[in-house]
């Protein structure tokens, strides 16, 4: 059963819904990492036979994965300096720009805070795409899911809106549609929860780790839009991380950095780290 | 209009039987003005739902600081306030208090209609309504709503079975009273299964409904204890609590004594079942209620002692809130008029119990909603991280859905009245040990 | 959850396959024009190697020449990997310094596995770079940092089941209670038509109704 059955959820009709929601929800182990490549694969195939050079593909048909540009599973990380954040948001507009969000919906939230000596400092809270997600684990009806790259996703198309996993997020990570969204993709464009463009109002939305551009090669828009390049995204199997100009080892640059998670004691095990500056800590 | 013609009956009515059927065949002269209120509220507040239904959540004052509210409240005490029934019909009738036989059928009613009015703000607080079949075809073992949904069902379906079993006598003799040939007597006849009062139906009965009395505790203390952990599955402060369970299922018990306190003096009124509801039954139910009240008072000293004594970093802000924030105003006024002023309303001694315990029902009802709200409210708008609390708005909307949920109750009941009767009369003739003609009133 | 492992593990095996310890070596074109009188000539070939020193580390040697053929002391080397992630790019592995021999050495400590794509690279001071590349598979390594463990998995395994058991349990036995209570009922009443009336004195006249109860 192909991705390509998502197309299909275009038309919104009841029926086709539901039976490409029961479609999907059997298929959705196979289709996980590679899934809205189908969509995006004829806009991107330049870059796609620029990276071939890399590695002798095996026949596509076996491994019922369509054009990715790297077949690499990996384990998607974030790392943030907090002491090069100077808040100024950029990540968050290019987040919303990115995404076509409305202005209260900030996936990417930068929170003013004060550290111990008195001085502000800024936080920015993507979401921890976490290890153990308390969010996916009481959806009711599987619309939040963990693909196998280790992203959290929502499925627009089966969430009822019940908001308990925003009572169940410890980061408060996850935004909702309340009335029929203002802000759409200029061309009509079909949501998947790599990419859930335009959005359905009634239903929760929450940041992806932008996997509809890492699937493509292409760093997250906050990465990207980050003037001090304080935003890093890595992958914890191949340890490495790049903030679109340089590029660590992760684990050594974790180390190195004393590196902490928001909220451990939660045991949520998030995959978002944080640098801290001098005199920070993230003890509120 | 006649909903229910009688027959002239040739052995005349017993007086029992007589206050029993008077809202089928005699409702009064203001039966219709309220009904027709009532029902004009209701479909409002239908109307209001259509309306978020149609523009979103957000109409109802929702926001992402404030994704809880006056739904999530209601789901609670609605839902709480049927355990009246719970309460009269099944603990009662299992320890064997039969003062209880003339209430039992409008406290078991009213369990119902409640239950069902309460379970339908599951419904209108998704933002979703239209994919709730979601929940049966991937429902999801682990999550709590499933619990919800679960415990509720089937706590209604038990509910369901436990009401119509021991209707089955009075259907019968509603029945009787009807001409052969008519339609409604075939209906009643369906509804009474061939009831006869024969000892051996008398028995196939009682051991049926035994049964079910003990079956409908567990899960009634299921059914809030589950709504309880709805929230305290989560690791929000003020809801992250081992106590809920016990803590929804105590407020939920007391708030439905004091329903069926306020329904029953309703009813008694509006029918003229003086004579069979007498001022002791209330101050009976008012001991149950005032013990109940002292309970959750306990378990909510009990909640917030920790939380205030060690002022950890996750408690303190919500706890401020509650206490002396925001919040504090309508938390006091919930403790103090919806908990101790109708104890102490219930242990003043006094010559006319009734009026002082209706009052006290009251605070007790409007009080324990408000407490709802506060446990929704607090933890719902805490910021997890920095310091903005979210906005707390009440629209028309919620405001109108609430009303109408609030009338669809007496007006379920009135409806459900004129269909069946208002006492259990085989219990009542039972308790009174009389069988006697109607008296003039 | 991780089923595209075995998938990865088809790529990395034909890779392996391809290039399983074969040091290459690349020779930029070397320039044959001299240096400045007494410095080190610039270096203009390097040769990688690797050697497993065990339990998942390895050695890596770069061996600088330069246009003569002759070994590059004192050069510096820098070991870089290269990765396809979001893009090509380069993850600094350290640096070492050629000894008299031209060797420079790395203890290298791979924290992914599958096949590393190794550079070793030697700047002269006219600013030419040489480099020396190697794949290398280093088979499975122990990722640095690993998933958290599940909580409960007992628990879990049988809790939902347990919770379906008792609801469809209870289920039942109200279907049960309801139905056999009612059929109960009605299989214990009275043969007759007219008899189920007498418990209540005369039976109600057929056909005669009257339109109120009569309130006395």
């Amino acid at each position: 059963m192909q991705r390509n059955s998502v197309s299909e959820q275009a038309h919104v009709d009841g029926q086709a819904q539901e039976q490409a929601a029961a479609e999907r929800r059997l298929s959705r182990r196979m289709l996980l990492g590679s899934a809205a490549a189908i969509a995006g694969s004829a806009a991107v195939a330049p870059l796609f036979a620029q990276l071939q050079q890399l590695a002798p593909r095996p026949a596509a048909a076996a491994m019922d994965i369509a054009a990715t540009t790297t077949a690499q599973k990996r384990r998607w990380a974030m790392v943030i300096d907090l002491g090069r954040c100077d808040g100024c948001g950029k990540c968050t507009d290019a987040c919303q720009a990115t995404h076509y969000l409305e202005p209260d919906q900030t996936w990417i939230k930068v929170y003013p805070l004060r550290d111990a000596s008195g001085n502000e400092f800024f936080m920015p809270r993507p979401c921890m795409q976490c290890d153990d997600p308390p969010c996916l684990r009481v959806c009711p009806v599987g619309a939040t899911f963990k693909n196998a790259d280790g992203v959290v996703l929502v499925d627009q198309e089966k969430c009822i809106g019940c908001r308990l996993c925003m009572s169940a997020c410890p980061y408060e990570a996850r935004y909702f549609n309340w009335i029929e969204p203002t802000n759409k993709p200029p061309l009509p464009t079909i949501p998947t929860p790599e990419f859930p463009s335009p959005q359905r109002r009634g239903t929760v939305g929450k940041c992806t780790f932008c996997v509809h551009d890492t699937q493509h090669g292409k760093v997250p828009a906050c990465v990207e839009a980050c003037a001090m390049e304080a935003i890093w995204i890595g992958d914890l199997d191949a340890d490495v991380a790049t903030n679109g100009s340089q590029t660590v080892r992760l684990s050594s640059f974790l180390r190195d950095n004393d590196a902490v998670r928001y909220k451990e004691e939660l045991n949520t095990g998030p995959r978002v780290y944080y640098i801290l500056g001098h005199a920070q800590d993230l003890d509120f | 209009m006649a909903v229910l013609g009688l027959a002239r009956p040739a052995a005349p009515l017993s007086d029992i039987e007589a206050a029993a059927f008077r809202p089928m065949a005699n409702p009064g002269r203001f039966f219709w003005p309220v009904a027709t209120g009532l029902a004009v509220t209701v479909i409002a507040g239908i109307a209001a739902f259509a309306y978020q239904f149609a523009q979103g959540l957000g109409v109802a004052g929702y926001s992402d600081q404030a994704f809880y509210g006056m739904y999530e409240a209601n789901l609670v005490a609605f839902i709480g306030v049927s355990y009246g029934g719970a309460l009269v019909s099944a603990v009662l009738r299992l320890s064997g208090a039969t003062w209880r036989a003339p209430i039992t059928r409008i406290a078991e009613a009213m369990a119902l209609v409640s239950l069902l009015v309460g379970a339908s703000f599951a419904i209108v607080h998704l933002g979703r309504p239209d994919r709730v079949l979601l929940l049966l075809t991937s429902g999801r073992l682990e999550s709590p709503i499933i619990w919800d949904f679960a415990a509720i069902t089937t706590y209604l379906f038990a509910t369901l079975v436990f009401v119509y079993l021991p209707l089955i006598p009075d259907l019968a003799r509603v029945r009787d009273r009807l001409p052969d040939r008519a339609l409604r007597r075939r209906i009643y006849a369906l509804g009474a299964a061939g009831w006869a009062g024969t000892p051996d139906q008398r028995r196939r009965l009682e051991r049926a409904v035994g049964i079910v009395a003990v079956l409908i505790i567990p899960l009634a203390v299921s059914v809030h204890s589950v709504l309880g952990w709805t929230f305290s599955m989560t690791t929000r402060p003020g809801w992250h609590s081992t106590i809920f369970g016990p803590y929804f299922v105590i407020g939920a018990l007391y708030s439905g004594v004091a329903l069926v306190i306020l329904v029953t003096a309703g009813f008694r009124k509006a029918y003229r079942l003086g004579p069979f509801i007498e001022a002791r039954h209330f101050v009976l139910l008012g001991r149950i209620m005032a013990a109940l009240g002292l309970a959750y008072l306990y378990l909510t000293f009990a909640e917030l002692l920790t939380g205030a004594y060690t002022h950890t970093k996750e408690e303190a802000s919500v706890l401020a809130a509650l206490l002396e924030g925001r919040f504090a105003p309508a938390f006091w006024a919930c403790i103090l008029g919806g908990l101790i002023v109708p104890i102490i309303l219930v242990a003043m001694p006094g010559r006319r119990p009734v009026p002082r315990l209706v009052i006290a029902a009251g605070l007790a009802v409007a009080g324990m909603w408000l407490k709802r709200l506060l446990i929704v409210l607090p933890s719902a708008t805490q910021p997890l991280i920095g310091d903005d609390w979210g906005p707390i708005r009440v629209t028309w909307v919620p405001a109108l859905i609430t009303l109408a949920a609030t009338a669809a109750i007496p007006l379920g009941l009135m409806v459900l009245f004129r269909l069946v009767p208002l006492l259990a009369i085989d219990e009542v003739e039972q308790e009174s040990g009389r069988v006697a003609t109607e008296e003039a009133t | 959850m991780m089923t595209f492992r075995g998938r990865l593990q088809l790529v990395g095996a034909a890779m392996a396959l391809a290039s399983l310890l074969l040091p290459s070596s690349i020779a930029l074109g070397a320039d044959p024009v001299g240096s400045a009188p007494g410095a080190a000539p610039p270096p203009t070939s390097v040769v990688l190697q690797a050697r497993s020193t065990g339990d998942g580390s390895w050695r890596l040697e770069a061996q600088v020449f330069d246009a003569a053929g002759e070994a590059v002391a004192g050069g510096q080397v820098q070991f870089v990997a290269t990765v396809d992630f979001l893009g090509r790019r380069e993850v600094p592995i350290g640096a070492a310094q050629t000894n008299v021999s031209g060797r420079a050495v790395l203890d290298f400590s791979p924290t992914a596995g599958g096949v590393q794509h190794l550079v070793a690279r030697a700047a002269g001071d006219d600013g030419r770079i040489a480099e020396g590349s190697l794949e290398l598979d280093v088979g499975e390594a122990s990722t640095a940092v690993r998933p958290a463990a599940p909580a409960l998995p007992i628990v879990g395994q049988w809790a939902a089941p347990v919770a379906v058991l008792v609801v469809v349990t209870v289920w039942a036995v109200l279907a049960i209670v309801l139905v056999a209570g009612v059929a109960g009922i009605w299989r214990g009443r009275p043969k007759e038509r007219s008899s189920p009336l007498s418990q209540f004195g005369s039976p109600a006249v057929p056909g005669l109704v009257s339109g109120r109860e009569q309130e006395g």
